[in-house]
């Protein structure tokens, strides 16, 4: 039995979302490298650690929904997000081992989202991204890098909401 | 006649004329495989004019689209077509941000 819910105790093997107060855990610690993120013009961050498995793919767009629903998203942009982290998930844990995990982090920064991903990699390749992912993220995500570090693929999405504050 | 998973549920419609998909769920990486299985089914047993409807289709990604493409390219080799039916705003956008819209049918509503 596995768990496909985001308001649900982690169970076998699926992660906890929790809240963060902004600055609490850096780029740093996701992607190994030193992030520095100091907190100024940022919200709320979500963490959440789902099997590395197209199954749970769900959940990550669930999360990404949410929050950008509570920042006032309108609803094309929501819907680019869920798109965009779902096609940069789905990359990266391409040809992952049974076992592996994907780590997701949701922040908001200075009014925009940003998701971090990263996952231990089979293969020292980088992720590769299909044509036709390609294509929807050049359009949907307002900045996206993907790639492979010290032995995890990882991702960096952004995307702003496209609503001018009055 | 269907087949599904706790996310995506693909019902069979059987025409005289056409055969009709009604997806009910989302269509991701781990979907597509059951919808790429049902439309290779049809091909198999002769189907040439196939509609996927998709008022129910919560979510589409690249996955979903690259099916989509495929199965639009055989029946078409097989003299046939596939159309898509009732797609949401997203899905439409997602077909014109990759040119779909100008290689495969799309119907507003059933007749």
């Amino acid at each position: 039995m596995t768990t496909t819910g985001i308001d649900t105790e982690p169970t076998e093997g699926v992660g906890a979302n929790r809240y963060a107060p902004a600055g609490t855990d850096s780029r740093s610690d996701l992607m190994g490298q030193d992030g520095g993120h100091s907190g100024d013009g940022s919200g709320p961050e979500v963490r959440l650690v789902i099997p590395a498995s197209a199954r749970y793919l769900r959940l990550a767009r669930l999360t990404v929904a949410g929050l950008a629903g509570d920042l006032g998203y309108p609803v094309d942009a929501i819907e680019d997000l869920r798109i965009a982290v779902d096609e940069l998930c789905a990359a990266i844990i391409d040809r992952a081992s049974g076992d592996t995990k994907l780590e997701l982090v949701y922040r908001e920064v200075d009014g925009g989202i940003v998701v971090e991903g990263a996952c231990v990699a089979t293969s020292a390749a980088p992720p590769e991204l299909h044509g036709v992912a390609r294509e929807l993220l050049n359009m949907l995500a307002d900045d996206y890098s993907i790639g492979a570090v010290d032995g995890r693929r990882t991702f960096t999405l952004s995307k702003r909401s496209g609503v001018t504050s009055p | 006649m269907s087949t599904e998973t706790e996310q995506l549920r693909v019902e069979v419609e059987p025409g005289t004329d056409e055969v009709v998909l009604l997806l009910d769920g989302e269509l991701d990486p781990h979907t597509a495989p059951i919808l790429r299985r049902e439309l290779d089914a049809l091909v198999a047993a002769g189907s040439t004019t196939v509609v996927l409807d998709m008022r129910a289709l919560r979510f589409i990604d690249s996955s979903g689209l690259r099916v989509v493409i495929s199965a639009h390219r055989e029946l078409r080799d097989a003299g046939g077509e596939l159309s898509l039916r009732s797609l949401s705003p997203t899905a439409r956008r997602l077909l014109e941000i990759t040119g779909l819209t100008d290689h495969i049918e799309i119907v507003e509503r059933e007749a």
